[in-house]
């Protein structure tokens, strides 16, 4: 039964995505902003004031495995700006719990946008299929907090840790330059490619950005990054609350929409 | 899904990918008759591998006590409870193994432990099954049992751990069946924590992967037992290569003891996953309970264990344990001895049947001194 049903939300939200892509666009409007505030975009900058918004809706990924079946986010608002060299994005969703902490029993609320790298219409937005690459921007409340405050031990969850055995220590994935590893981390934001589920793939230039702010119970986050389009792309989201302990592909998305890019 | 063949359960069970055996599976033997839970094996492990931060609460290797240690917490009951009834039918297991029929969403049938699960890691050292009658003390023999297992990973034929991972960052070697998380892959979705029967992938919180036992494989790749079994004091571990099903070498000790002689059993097998730590059951455990940890196999193996004086060759492979840190891939006896050799086939060592016996006057003329101990 909870196969059938799974079979009937993957059908549903097939055929929804055409269908919703051509009902809704968001517009990212020209801004004339200079570079500084893309190296850390506010949220609240007096720039986004002006920025139509697009209530976007959110499904649960059950399309592969592991997966979700109820959203822990339903919408998420969405406004965008360019100033030709640089596009940045602005989320905000309803998230009552700060989950910036990584563990067994813990997850960081995090979101995601895809763009595709070729044609919107043959690309799965489903991280992408064979030869239709995606490109995707990830940020983490973890990887800001690693910034903000330093990076995440585990005496920052449980301060009554005690451990004597530290100076023999080895950190495997820190020595192998794991992405998720990094005691310097520059900015919150990761760059990634993905040709289909389970290929994705850190980027060896990390030029993207970001910021979040978490008050009365939301988050805004800005994710930013040389804008590499023109005119007409599509763009795709998926949001994690880490209160849930959503991970991985158990995360909440909404397929292509498209993107207008305005000259002015 | 593709249908593989799973000798432990003796039928063909689902797995997400096609059968394909390494060329030599690493393989140990575990008999849980001589473990005296020392925690030798442990501390070796921990001091080498896992003493870095994020590393607090992790063993690759420890020793509980059964039927009430668990590490983490419960672990094998929760498994045992997730996968529902368990039958066996002759040789053949007929319940569900942790790949078959698995909830909606999800690869493999598992429980995530929570942090706190892994905080007490000798939780039920040396409680008894049992209350022991008043009196029963004097009469010699009384009912009540426990035994002392050690464990560590498994490297599985078939892991549930790299079967959950949606990003395949888990590979299985296949120069030897070793099972590794790669450290540059992993995401830390902890869905290979989730999977695994035996809970021995665990989560790195500072490094934000997950990680497991690697057999050591430094050691591996020179001729060398992993370092839990190097440092086993009770000499209660053997660690060598099993070889295909079918392709059983008799001179090879693993593949003696486990396929031949069928003297020492995986660890709940019904899990599926052929796991390749090979236990010898504790002979003084109720039946009932080693059908459920060990499988169908249990009575022949007890039985096979306790009639080791009759069958020199299987006494020669157990003298095999613990007496040298080479990895011993054949074997054979003279009436003497029981001699071990590695790869290119050069003598690693040599155990007499019979332990030397020497018998010295009670003085000592030279130091001037009687030897005794009983002043």
């Amino acid at each position: 039964m909870r196969n059938l049903t799974s079979i009937a939300i993957t059908l549903l939200s097939l055929w929804l995505w055409p269908a919703a892509g051509a009902a809704q666009e968001i517009h990212a409007p020209y801004q004339a902003v200079d570079g500084a505030f893309f190296s850390r975009p506010d949220p609240n900058a007096a720039v986004w004031q002006s920025i139509p918004e697009t209530t976007v809706n959110l499904l649960p990924q059950n399309i592969t495995q592991p997966s979700l079946f109820q959203t822990s986010v339903a919408q998420l608002k969405v406004k965008t700006l360019h100033n030709k060299k640089w596009l940045a994005v602005r989320l905000e969703w309803q998230d009552k719990t700060k989950d910036q902490a990584v563990s067994l029993d813990h997850a960081s609320d995090a979101c995601a946008i895809q763009f595709p790298v070729k044609e919107a219409e043959k690309t799965s937005p489903f991280m992408g299929n064979k030869g239709f690459p995606v490109a995707i921007l990830h940020w983490k409340a973890i990887w800001q907090k690693d910034i903000e405050d330093h990076y995440q031990q585990v005496k920052d969850l449980y301060p009554n840790t005690y451990n004597e055995t530290y100076r023999f220590g080895i950190q495997a994935a820190i020595d192998a330059k794991n992405p998720l590893s990094q005691p310097k981390r520059q900015t919150p934001v990761e760059r990634l490619m993905a040709e289909g589920f389970g290929t994705l793939t850190t980027q060896a230039e990390q030029n993207a950005s970001g910021w979040g702010i978490h008050t009365d119970g939301k988050w805004q986050v800005v994710l930013a990054r040389p804008l590499q389009d023109k005119g007409k792309t599509s763009i795709a989201f998926a949001l994690w609350e880490g209160g849930d302990k959503n991970a991985g592909a158990k995360k909440n998305y909404a397929p292509w929409v498209s993107l207008i890019l305005e000259e002015k | 899904m593709p249908k593989v063949k799973n000798w432990q359960i003796n039928r063909e069970m689902e797995y997400p990918y096609e059968e394909k055996r390494p060329k030599k599976q690493v393989a140990y033997v575990f008999d849980t008759n001589k473990c005296i839970a020392c925690q030798t094996c442990t501390v070796a492990c921990k001091t080498t591998w896992t003493s870095g931060q994020g590393q607090e609460q992790m063993f690759w290797n420890n020793v509980e006590t059964k039927p009430y240690g668990f590490y983490p917490k419960a672990w094998d009951v929760k498994l045992l409870k997730t996968m529902g009834r368990q039958d066996w039918e002759g040789q053949t297991y007929q319940g569900e193994t942790v790949f078959e029929n698995p909830p909606a969403g999800q690869r493999v049938k598992g429980h995530l432990p929570a942090y706190e699960d892994y905080a007490h890691p000798n939780i039920g050292e040396d409680e008894i099954f049992g209350l022991i009658e008043k009196g029963a003390f004097f009469s010699g023999m009384h009912n009540a049992w426990m035994f002392y297992m050690a464990r560590i990973c498994n490297h599985c034929t078939y892991p549930a751990c790299l079967a959950a991972c949606p990003r395949k960052a888990i590979y299985k070697r296949e120069e030897d069946g070793v099972v590794l998380v790669d450290q540059t892959r992993c995401r830390g979705y902890k869905e290979c924590v989730k999977a695994c029967p035996y809970k021995k992938v665990f989560f790195n919180m500072v490094t934000r992967t997950s990680e497991k036992c690697i057999a050591c494989y430094p050691l591996l790749e020179k001729g060398e037992q992993p370092r839990c079994v190097q440092t086993c004091i009770g000499k209660i571990r053997l660690q060598g290569w099993l070889s295909e099903p079918g392709k059983e070498d008799p001179n090879n000790p693993l593949d003696y003891i486990v396929r031949i002689k069928k003297a020492a059993l995986p660890l709940y097998p019904q899990s599926g996953t052929e796991p390749n730590v090979y236990y010898i059951p504790p002979v003084h455990v109720p039946r009932e309970f080693l059908l459920q940890m060990f499988g169908a196999g249990v009575e022949e193996a007890i039985q096979t264990y306790q009639t080791v004086r009759s069958d020199p060759k299987l006494l020669a492979a157990f003298l095999l344990f613990g007496n040298t840190p080479k990895i011993i891939t054949k074997f054979e006896h003279t009436n003497e001895a029981a001699i071990g050799f590695d790869e290119k086939g050069n003598e690693v060592v040599r155990v007499p049947f019979r332990e030397p016996f020497f018998e010295r006057e009670m003085f000592d003329a030279k130091l001037n001194v009687y030897r005794h101990n009983t002043a």
